[in-house]
């Protein structure tokens, strides 16, 4: 047996545990979409909004390595289209990536610590970033290069991620335990 | 097949999502708004969830931007005090500048009804004891000056110059025990002195118990002294006793310029006398009260065509 085979054995986790998992998901989610459309604007007076479902996301992609984790991430990119732009299936389409690149990262490299978290939020935002960007530019012509203010709100909100990194999955890690989900 | 499928599930889903993302960016990139299936139901799900939110997040800011404004409301009333404490200065000296302004006017007014020359002058100070009833003012022998010469204010007779030196000069008040104005008892032109007392005010001397005097009598100069012009006000008969014996009845007097309130008065030349210059060929110039830049204040404005000045002039 490989080291991948030892540590990504395929489990077939049980329907009770795949809806608490669901059920957390679900809660984190509208949870980080409520205060993204609501309280996190009013604290950073609606310069850069840390985006709380892309922590999810990497979430995600760090430890739920099935369908129901690749579901997971587009909808809640799906979600997010729902609260904002007008071109649906942006988000979807930047959260999928983020999940892809996370997933593709962590089937490689042992991520499961607190810094490697912070560094593939980090780098998460980013990539959301450019392909929220590439979409733009592919599908609206929106061919504005990365100007110096949009970068260095990308790299704030980046940042801002990185740093809230260890709250929200502290919190999602405390909501696998009320539920019993660890 | 199967295998790879199962060993790649995760992946092939990702893909499949993505495609399925870029398949409604494309769609909706052509119709906006359109394909759209679970966007209303999550909004409609979403929103009285946000409602409630916002309003709670809405309270939590008021509350802590409350107290932070209180703050705020602490340093800001520590700063409006202290703005307040420069106002009421400000306002304190353009009162002050306002007064001085209407007491300026009077003395010009007054000067102006005066016969002889005059200098306009400050007080700059007071006696050093109590026993004695003087006044320093801020101009001497160089503004013509000289001991002798009366000293005036609109109200009325103030007093004698007494010492004089090159920029001051002191004045006898009326009040003190060692002064002596010649005056007339305006109604009944009974003549008599008036004199200071040890005790403070002033008292008429000289005047016959037959005399008719009573309270309330105004007195003026006499102008018979050679010092002092004719009728000016030198004060009112508070007092008349004509129990004691002797010739002469006693007649307090209170004197009409108060001295204790005086801060600028005019200096005379006694009557017939003239004013001596001090210096060579002064050009004409208009004697008015002191120059308000010479004292740091504004003072009234100027006659049109003269110039204000502290200086002597025919």
């Amino acid at each position: 047996m490989s080291l991948y085979q030892a540590t990504h054995a395929p489990t077939t986790p049980t329907l009770g545990a795949e809806l608490r998992a669901a059920v957390i998901y679900t809660l984190t989610a509208s949870l980080a979409l409520l205060l993204q459309t609501t309280v996190l604007h009013t604290l950073t007076g609606d310069r850069v909004i840390p985006d709380l479902a892309l922590i999810l996301c990497v979430y995600l992609g760090l430890y739920e390595h099935s369908v129901a984790g690749a579901t997971g991430a587009f909808l809640l990119g799906y979600l997010l289209d729902s609260f904002s732009g007008s071109l649906v299936g942006l988000n979807a389409f930047a959260m999928t990536s983020v999940y892809t690149m996370v997933y593709l990262i962590a089937r490689r490299l042992w991520m499961d610590n607190a810094l490697s978290s912070i560094a593939m939020v980090f780098l998460g935002t980013l990539v959301k970033g450019f392909a929220i960007l590439g979409a733009l530019a592919a599908y609206l012509s929106i061919d504005d290069r990365l100007s110096l203010a949009a970068a260095q709100v990308l790299l704030a909100e980046a940042l801002l991620a990185a740093a809230l990194t260890p709250i929200v999955f502290g919190f999602i890690r405390w909501e696998q335990r009320v539920f019993g989900a660890d | 097949m199967l295998e790879f499928i199962r060993r790649n599930r995760v992946l092939l889903s990702a893909s499949f999502f993505l495609l399925c993302s870029l398949g409604l960016l494309s769609v909706n990139a052509r119709h906006p708004g359109r394909i759209d299936p679970l966007g209303r139901a999550f909004l409609e799900v979403m929103a009285p969830f946000q409602r409630v939110t916002s309003i709670v997040a809405g309270w939590t800011v008021d509350v802590w931007r409350g107290y932070v404004d209180l703050l705020g409301v602490e340093r800001e009333n520590g700063r409006l005090r202290g703005r307040l404490h420069e106002l009421e200065r400000r306002a304190t000296e353009q009162r002050e500048l306002e007064l001085m302004n209407r007491r300026l006017k009077r003395l010009l007014a007054f000067q102006r009804r005066l016969p002889t020359q005059v200098v306009s002058a400050e007080v700059t100070g007071r006696d050093a004891t109590a026993w004695f009833q003087s006044l320093t003012l801020n101009k001497g022998e160089r503004d013509g000056i000289q001991s002798g010469m009366p000293v005036l204010a609109p109200e009325g007779v103030v007093g004698l110059i007494s010492k004089t030196s090159p920029h001051a000069s002191r004045v006898l008040l009326l009040t003190d025990p060692n002064s002596g104005v010649d005056v007339l008892i305006q109604r009944t032109r009974v003549r008599g002195i008036v004199s200071g007392l040890l005790e403070k005010g002033a008292i008429l001397k000289y005047v016959k118990r037959a005399d008719d005097v009573q309270v309330g009598d105004r007195i003026v100069t006499s102008g018979l002294d050679g010092i002092f012009p004719k009728g000016v006000s030198v004060g009112r008969v508070t007092r008349v006793s004509r129990k004691d014996r002797g010739l002469f009845l006693y007649a307090e007097v209170t004197p009409t310029a108060d001295a204790s309130r005086l801060e600028e008065v005019l200096v005379t030349a006694a009557s017939g006398a003239e004013l001596l210059d001090p210096r060579p060929a002064p050009p004409p110039a208009f004697v008015g009260p002191p120059d308000p830049a010479t004292l740091g204040l504004v003072g009234p404005p100027a006659p049109p065509g003269v110039a204000v000045s502290g200086e002597q002039s025919r």
